[in-house]
Formats: structure tokens, C-alpha cells, sequence
């Protein structure tokens, strides 16, 4: 199978990677720039913070004095002070989120919007405060243990999540762009008009994602283990087997939208139209934790989240390949159905 | 000898647009065979389903005796193919693209031969990139000519080229020629049909309507020499040939390009003087008389009507 002419698209694959500056930058170096951002900036989590304004309509009292003063101490709170039209306006800013009154003693009232998450978190942290001041005591004895649960720092989390993404734009931007740009100035016809196999370039591209995946592969994995001391807890080639997976379904889909287009901004858009959305709902840099149910269960079905909950569910929680039989399900759909649609539709020019 | 291409009755469209109409077709051993036509007359058409990369929509085409359709793949071993309009990995050198190309055929010359025969040795490590237009057509050449082709195919090989890369490159398939090796090549620069092919097919409307070799065609179609006159003052066309008609009535099969009158004739010193005699008598005065040696463009305004640059 690795003839003379495969062996020479390959070297072409590679040449054409490596000697593309920009190429090299964007597989290489951009997950472990976002990698070191992202680790350090979260590294030490805080505790959330509220944006509050804090309006007083009429004189203060001792009381709403006080209250004031325990509100604006307090370290989670960031704490303004306004008329209610400037109060109003910052939270349509989305500086604050919920705007105390107090008029008169023992007496608060919370503006919010209860559709905003946020505003109903700051609502019960702010009250809870409110009724401590106001003398209400916790009946119940409480003993706080803390543990640090293996693989649970967000770094943990978020280098399995990089080297999916990293996989998955690298292969639909590299794969499709390349295959578009051969086609628009005529290379695809001019390898046609040898006898050079047509499986033998579609091949050569598989191979060449491979070394490209080797590249980014070695540049996350080598910073999360020097950097972030980041741990694979299940078994490092079946690691291995699901970032080579997800890298193969990912050429696939590129393969697939790359089969006629001909021209670079519809490729360009294409791929941007397939890789945002799962930029934001495939749990890349945040958990999915909190959507919906249904939009849950509805991006389960999306490669990067197979393969971003794959490689996690090795990496963080170590179970073995035989318990990941739907993310390996939902990858192999991705990898043989457009494969098997490319090979129909795909035009040489 | 048996030709090396037979086409027969080619045809294809595309929609609504015919571009071959009917097209037959040899190339013999050692022959170099020249499609000329204006751009959109149907070569590249022609040329591309002469190649298999487009099926026709009728006719039939054998290479080296063997049908293009069932046997593509054993043929293409021995063709040279040089496309229009193609770019090759631009940052890849001539070596590795050359190295590239070669492994596609069961044999190969060495690549450093290719380069050499391309007189590129100094370039061989040099990104395409970084190449003139003249050497990246060169690098092209070699590209063709690596498996070296019984049969070569050339389209617009010197399109864009300046004079002195498009005269090297015409040295470069000269010499080619020498190893008794077959070129079928698509041209709308005529001084290239002339200079390259032993014969020339003037394609028009995708259809061949005069072939021959070069020198036969001009003087079968146009005869050695084409009358060539201009007058003084502003007189336009439709003015001269009403005044001239009645005493000259072939006056009206001139070809009119700016201010100036082509006569493609038999009797070119005859009608010489009658337009002396004439022009004298009816108070034009000629600014420009003269006599010059035929070539391919004369054979398509008299076959067409229409200048080569025009169509």
C-alpha cells in the first residue's frame, strides 16, 4: 500500500504543513497559548462575585447605615452607589445585577430581572447577608472537610477540552482549505491527468492529519504534564486511540465539505458554520453542565463533544475504551458517513 | 505509421453551450500537431477530453491503440500532460515537485535529468514560489516531460510568457521533438502553431474547419502574399468601398483592421495596380502600399472573417 507515489504525497503533506508559518503557529502553539492563559487565570478559583447597587431614596438611618456598611464590606460584592436611573442603567450594562433599596428600617427591596442566573445567585447570597445582619442564626451544626478530588482542578478539565478543539480546527481548516486551494488553481486536474491513484491523495491527507495531530498532540500533552502536572488517570493509548479517532472523523467532515466547493470563502465559511457552534456547546473551555436537558442530550450527538468527553472520561476519570461506547459510536458515524458521501460527490475540478 | 491519437467525431456541451460540435482528429509518431484558435473556439475542450479528464457526450478516442475510456490508467504511463492555468505547490522546489511527478509513472527519468533537460540545475532547490514566470513554466515542462511521454499534450504553454521565456521554452520542445516524441499542442499565438507544428488544425466554434501544415494552409487558403494599403485622410470604410466599389469590386472583400485594408488575393500585382489606377483617378491618395508574406492569422480572417485577437 505505501508505494513510491504515496510515500511522496506524504513528504508533500508534511512540507506543506511545516512550511506554512502560519499553520505551524495556529496547530502548535495556539492550544498551549490558550492552555497557559486560561490554567493560570483559573488556577486559584475565587469565589463569585456579585455587582450590586446599593440605592437609599430617603435619609439614612442608623440601621440602613449599617446595612450599607456590612454590604460594602463584604468581599464578594462589588458595591455601587447611585440614583435609581444611574443603578438602572449599569444593569443594563451588566455591571450589577440586582439593586438594593432601603428606605426604612428592618424593610429591603430587591430589584432584579429573574431571568438573569446571575441576578437570582446575587439575590440569595445579598438576602442571606441581609438576614444575618438582621439576626437571623443557623440552627444547624455545620463542619466543612475539605478534599482535592484527583483530576478536578479546572486545568484538568480544560486540556482534554483544548486538544479536541485543537484537533478538531485543525483538521476542518487544514484538510478543507488545502483541498479547495489544489482544486481552485487546477493541481486536482493536473494529478488527474497522471496515473496517479485517486485514493492515494485522499490517503495522503489522513496520513498527513496524523503527523500534524502528532505535532499538536506532543505541544498540549508536553505542557499540561511540565506545566500543569496534568495526569491521564485511564490507559495513555486508548488516549492515544481517541484523539487518532477524533482526528479521523474530523478529516472526514472536511473531506465531505471540501468534495466540490471551489472557492476559499465558502470553504472558509463552511468550516466556521460547522466548528463555532461546537466551539460554545461541545464543553471546551466550561462544563455543559448547565444547559438544558434537552441541549444536553442534543450536543452529546456532536463529535467534538464525543470526543472532548472521551478523552476526558481516560484522561480524568480512567475508564477503559469498552465504557466509551457511544462517544466511539457517535465518532465512527462521523468518520464513515461522510467518508462514504465524499467518495460520491467529490469532484477533481 | 498508425497514429498514436485517433479522435472520431468528437462532440460536448456544457448546458445549453455546444463546444465541440464535431471534432476528428490524428496525431502520428514524431508529429506535432497545433489546434489554433481564438480563446473559447473549443481547444482546451478538446484537449481535455483528448486527455480523459472530461468524458465526451459522443465520439470515441484511442491512444497508442488502446481505448481512453477502458484504459486510462496503462495509458496515462506515457503521456505528458501540461495544463493551463495550473499552479503547483508554491513552496516545494523544483526537486521535490519533480520527485513528486515522477513516482506517479511506472518509469521515470532522474529527476536531476528532468531538471537539467529544463536547463533549471541552478533553481533545483529553489521554492516554485520563488521562480520567474518563465522558469515556473519551465519546472511545468519538466513535470510533462519527466516520464518521457510518447504522446505530449500542451496547452497554451507560453500564455503570459515574455518573448525571450516563451522562445525558451519553444527551444525546450524543439529539442523534444528531436527524439522522435509526438506533441499535440493548443495555441492562439500563431507565430507558435508556425514555428512548432508540422500541422496545423484552425479550430473555430469547436469545430476543425481547415487542416494542413502550416505552409500549405497559407497557400492554399491565402496564397504567398497579402495586399496591404492605407489611405490618407478621414474617409471611413463604407466611404472608400463606395467610391472604389464600381472600379474595384473585390475592394469589398478586404479585411479592415483600424485604417488599414488586408486583400488576401491571388492576382496581388494585377490588383495593385488597378488600385493605383483608380485611387489616382478618384482623387484618393494612397498613404500606405505594400505587399507582405502570409501567415496562419490571414488563413483565419479568411476562413472566419474575423481576426484571431477579435474572435
Amino acid at each position: 500500500m505505501l508505494n513510491r507515489s504515496m510515500v511522496e504525497q506524504i513528504k508533500c503533506r508534511w512540507r506543506e504543513f511545516r512550511r506554512e508559518p502560519s499553520a505551524f503557529f495556529w496547530v502548535v502553539f495556539m492550544p498551549v497559548i490558550w492552555m497557559l492563559a486560561l490554567g493560570f487565570a483559573f488556577s486559584k478559583p475565587h469565589p463569585e462575585t456579585y455587582g450590586i447597587g446599593w440605592h437609599a431614596p430617603t435619609k439614612a438611618t442608623p440601621w440602613t447605615s449599617s446595612l450599607h456598611d456590612v454590604l460594602q464590606k463584604d468581599p464578594q460584592l462589588k458595591f455601587r452607589e447611585g440614583d435609581i436611573e444611574e443603578l438602572r442603567t449599569r444593569m443594563k450594562r451588566g455591571e450589577i445585577a440586582l439593586i438594593v433599596t432601603s428606605s426604612k428600617d428592618q424593610a429591603v427591596s430587591y430589584t432584579l430581572d429573574e431571568k438573569n442566573p446571575e441576578a437570582v445567585r446575587a439575590e440569595k447570597y445579598v438576602d442571606d447577608a441581609v438576614q444575618r445582619f438582621g439576626g437571623r442564626q443557623d440552627t444547624i451544626q455545620k463542619d466543612l472537610q475539605s478534599i482535592e478530588v484527583e483530576g478536578g482542578r479546572y486545568v484538568d478539565f480544560l486540556i482534554p477540552g483544548l486538544l479536541g478543539l485543537s484537533i478538531m480546527t485543525s483538521s476542518l481548516f487544514g484538510v478543507g482549505m488545502t483541498i479547495v486551494s489544489n482544486r481552485k488553481e487546477n493541481l486536482l486536474k493536473r494529478y488527474l491527468a497522471t496515473p496517479m491513484r485517486a485514493y492515494e491523495y485522499i490517503v495522503s491527507h489522513v496520513c498527513g492529519r496524523m503527523m500534524v495531530l502528532t505535532a499538536e498532540f506532543i505541544a498540549v500533552m508536553i505542557t499540561g504534564f511540565v506545566i500543569f502536572h496534568f495526569k491521564v488517570y485511564g490507559n495513555f493509548l486508548s488516549y492515544i486511540f481517541f484523539a487518532v479517532l477524533g482526528a479521523a472523523a474530523f478529516t472526514s467532515i472536511a473531506l465531505l465539505c471540501a468534495a466540490r466547493t471551489r472557492s476559499i470563502p465558502m470553504i472558509s465559511g463552511l468550516t466556521n458554520l460547522i466548528s463555532l457552534p461546537m466551539m460554545m456547546l461541545s464543553g471546551v473551555f466550561f462544563s455543559k453542565n448547565n444547559f438544558p436537558d434537552w441541549l444536553i442530550t442534543a450536543t452529546a450527538y456532536l463529535p467534538l463533544t464525543a470526543l472532548n468527553d472521551g478523552l476526558r472520561r481516560i484522561a480524568l476519570e480512567g475508564q477503559p475504551l469498552h465504557s466509551l461506547g457511544f462517544e466511539i459510536a457517535v465518532l465512527s458515524f462521523y468518520l464513515f458517513v461522510p467518508a462514504i458521501i465524499t467518495q460520491r460527490l467529490f469532484k477533481w475540478f | 505509421m498508425e497514429s498514436l491519437l485517433i479522435a472520431r467525431n468528437l462532440r460536448k456541451s456544457f448546458g445549453s453551450v455546444t463546444a465541440v460540435q464535431d471534432i476528428s482528429l490524428e496525431v502520428k509518431p514524431g508529429e506535432c500537431l497545433a489546434l489554433l484558435g481564438p480563446n473559447g473556439a473549443g481547444k482546451t475542450t478538446t484537449v481535455e477530453m483528448l486527455e480523459g479528464l472530461i468524458p465526451p457526450d459522443q465520439g470515441s478516442i484511442s491512444i497508442f491503440g488502446k481505448d481512453l475510456k477502458k484504459e486510462r490508467a496503462t495509458i496515462m504511463h506515457d503521456v505528458g500532460v501540461m495544463l493551463q492555468d495550473t499552479q503547483l505547490y508554491k513552496r516545494m522546489s523544483v526537486r521535490e515537485t519533480l520527485s513528486l511527478f515522477a513516482s506517479f509513472f511506472k518509469s521515470s527519468m532522474p529527476v536531476d535529468e528532468a531538471i537539467a533537460m529544463v536547463e533549471l540545475q541552478d533553481k533545483a532547490d529553489t521554492h516554485l514560489v520563488k521562480l520567474s514566470g518563465g522558469q515556473k513554466q519551465r519546472a511545468y515542462l519538466a513535470c510533462a516531460l519527466v516520464n518521457n511521454p510518447r504522446l505530449l499534450f500542451l496547452d497554451e504553454p507560453t500564455t503570459g510568457l515574455d518573448p525571450q521565456a516563451r522562445r525558451m521554452i519553444w527551444d525546450l520542445l524543439l529539442k523534444h521533438k528531436t527524439k522522435d516524441r509526438s506533441i499535440l499542442l493548443t495555441t492562439h499565438y500563431m507565430d507558435e502553431a508556425e514555428k512548432l507544428a508540422d500541422r496545423i488544425a484552425v479550430i473555430d466554434h469547436g469545430k476543425i474547419i481547415a487542416e494542413g501544415s502550416p505552409q500549405s494552409l497559407i497557400e492554399t487558403v491565402c496564397g504567398k502574399q497579402i495586399l496591404c494599403f492605407r489611405f490618407a485622410g478621414e474617409q471611413t470604410s463604407d466611404q472608400i468601398f463606395s467610391t472604389l466599389g464600381k472600379d474595384l469590386p473585390w475592394i469589398k472583400d478586404s479585411f479592415v483592421s483600424g485604417d488599414t485594408y488586408e486583400l488576401v488575393a491571388s492576382d496581388q500585382v494585377n490588383h495593385m495596380t488597378e488600385l493605383l489606377r483608380v485611387s489616382d483617378r478618384t482623387g484618393l491618395v494612397l498613404d500606405q502600399l505594400e505587399l507582405r508574406r502570409s501567415t496562419l492569422e490571414d488563413v483565419f480572417i479568411k476562413l472566419t472573417g474575423r481576426s484571431m485577437r477579435d474572435a
